[in-house]
């Protein structure tokens, strides 16, 4: 080999070792096994299970959360319902009014997909009625008054909200309620309910979050 | 006394010439021959006639608030978007009322727009950013269809087969409102979906696919559509096969044609929409932003009620028969 091929050999080698050094640092792709990216697209997603896991923990069950009581709520339903209107929650141009409340009752009647209920202090009638079917709507999401949906780029998430508290009033709080409901005894629950006509509101249809039958 | 020279009386005038430049360039809600300020309203398509009675509405009612409006159509593309959104930035409009193409897609427009000083409105089809557009007006989809799959429930029963004609797979309304309607209807196990497919929205599209799916499944009980334009080819479909006594069909929009076929009993139900509110309050929101004001919430849901052959006689013309504003405040 003549020392100019020799000199040309040798820029060669150092031009491929700067390259394999860049290469190194920079990788101009990078292969990973799909699960990973998976994974990765999961995290990256919303996930209402655990946001709902956390807002009830330490939102929805924590006793400085405010709660309307659901006697003065019925009694401005019958005599004021615009006052009523005044202490709910609408979201965006929406007929429908929420609320958060707490109340005790005495149980009037169980059927097969609902629980009713005379109002401790009120008139022998029933103004309440929790129903132990699937759960529908956004009742605890919009009453509660606590969620923004400002605060959601993607007004799915905000909905899948709505999703994971359904059901976790169906795994957690109705079977209880189910259990215990006998005519007669005295009940004590914080909910959400939806109001559409203020005329044709009571009896509230109620969601709860917390029951007690002591 | 210091003497100017000519070259200092050239950089002065110059520099005078640009301030003056900029400050125009600044004012953009001034239209630069001179006329009313310009607004730009940008529609995901015209082939649809709900969406014709948004951008209408929305052009008119910026009209009557002293602008002048012109119409966009990006045809369901959101390269045709994009080319809409340089041309108006470029050509200095006021503000764009907007519905668009794609939520994810859709964003850097948007961006774009705001980058130009342009304020953004989004009517009816959500951008999945909060940073992005000045306000979005728009339907509670989610919820319409809870309602909706209620009362299908209550319809078809808690035994049955269905087909579930979807819309454009990039937008959010598409989402939400399946997910509303399953999120009711598959807590009944006796309700089977034997084939979701989508139709993109479109009255042809949903013609052409209901007709192949019945091939397949001849014995469905029902038919849920995401809006009102598939539930219209839909019904055709079922029409021409000689079906449509048997299968219910169910949309969501509120559009004229579907609610006058609830009226006649020809289909099941429908989720009132309130385009003309939506619309309105865009343009509303549009003329308050250029008086000055600048606070306005990200997201205003607009809700959506069901119709039925109960309460049909309540609607039409694209909102409440009562109340032609808006359906709540």
């Amino acid at each position: 080999m003549t020392p100019q091929r020799h000199t040309r050999w040798l820029g060669w080698a150092a031009a491929m070792a700067v390259a394999a050094m860049v290469f190194w640092v920079l990788p101009p792709l990078r292969v990973v096994r799909l699960s990973a990216t998976r994974h990765q697209a999961a995290g990256a997603a919303f996930d209402a299970e655990a946001f709902v896991e956390k807002f009830w923990r330490d939102q929805l069950l924590n006793p400085d959360t405010p709660a309307l009581e659901a006697n003065r709520l019925v009694q401005l339903l019958r005599e004021n319902p615009a006052a009523a209107a005044e202490l709910g929650r609408r979201l965006g141009f929406s007929r429908n009014t929420s609320y958060f409340i707490r109340g005790a009752g005495r149980v009037a009647a169980v059927v097969p997909d609902a629980v009713s209920l005379f109002l401790e202090g009120d008139r022998e009638e029933v103004s309440v009625v929790i129903e132990t079917g699937p759960v529908f709507g956004n009742a605890i999401r919009d009453g509660s008054g606590l969620l923004d949906v400002n605060l959601f780029p993607n007004s799915q998430d905000f909905n899948a909200i709505s999703g994971a508290l359904n059901r976790r009033v169906e795994a957690e709080v109705l079977p209880h309620l189910k259990a215990q409901a006998a005519v007669g005894r005295r009940i004590n629950f914080i909910g959400g309910v939806e109001v559409g006509d203020p005329a044709h509101a009571l009896p509230l249809r109620v969601v709860p979050v917390r029951i007690e039958v002591p | 006394m210091k003497r100017i020279t000519f070259f200092q009386t050239l950089v002065a005038v110059v520099a005078a010439a640009l301030v003056l430049t900029a400050c125009k360039k600044s004012s953009s809600d001034a239209s630069p021959d001179g006329g009313p300020p310009r607004i730009a309203v940008v529609i995901s398509t015209l082939n649809n006639p709900w969406f014709v009675v948004l951008a209408e509405t929305a052009r008119d009612h910026a009209k009557s608030l002293g602008y002048a409006a012109t119409v966009f159509d990006s045809q369901n593309d959101p390269a045709k978007e994009a080319a809409h959104f340089e041309n108006i930035n470029a050509s200095r409009y006021a503000a764009i009322l907007f519905n668009p193409t794609d939520a994810d897609g859709s964003i850097a427009n948007v961006r774009k727009a705001k980058a130009a000083g342009i304020p953004v409105f989004c009517m009816d089809r959500e951008i999945n950013a909060t940073d992005a557009a000045t306000s979005q007006i728009l339907s509670d989809n989610y919820s319409g269809c809870v309602a909706l799959g209620q009362y299908f429930v209550k319809q078809v029963g808690t035994q049955g087969k269905y087909i579930e004609l979807l819309g454009l797979v990039g937008d959010n309304n598409t989402w939400n409102r399946s997910k509303g309607f399953h999120s009711v209807v598959d807590r009944y196990p006796g309700l089977k979906m034997v084939a979701q497919q989508s139709a993109d929205f479109d009255r042809a599209r949903a013609l052409e696919v209901t007709e192949s799916l019945l091939q397949a499944h001849g014995d469905i009980d029902a038919l849920f559509c995401g809006n009102d334009a598939m539930a219209m080819g839909a019904y055709q479909a079922l029409l021409a096969a000689g079906k449509a006594d048997q299968v219910k069909v169910f949309g969501f929009d509120g559009a004229d044609d579907v609610v006058r076929l609830i009226a006649e009993g020809k289909i099941a139900a429908t989720g009132m929409q309130f385009p003309k509110v939506m619309a309105r309050t865009a343009a509303e929101s549009a003329h308050k932003y250029l008086m000055g004001e600048r606070h306005f919430p990200q997201k205003n849901p607009v809700a959506v009620e069901l119709v039925t052959r109960e309460n049909v006689s309540r609607y039409g013309d694209y909102g409440r028969r009562d109340d032609t504003s808006k359906p709540a405040q």
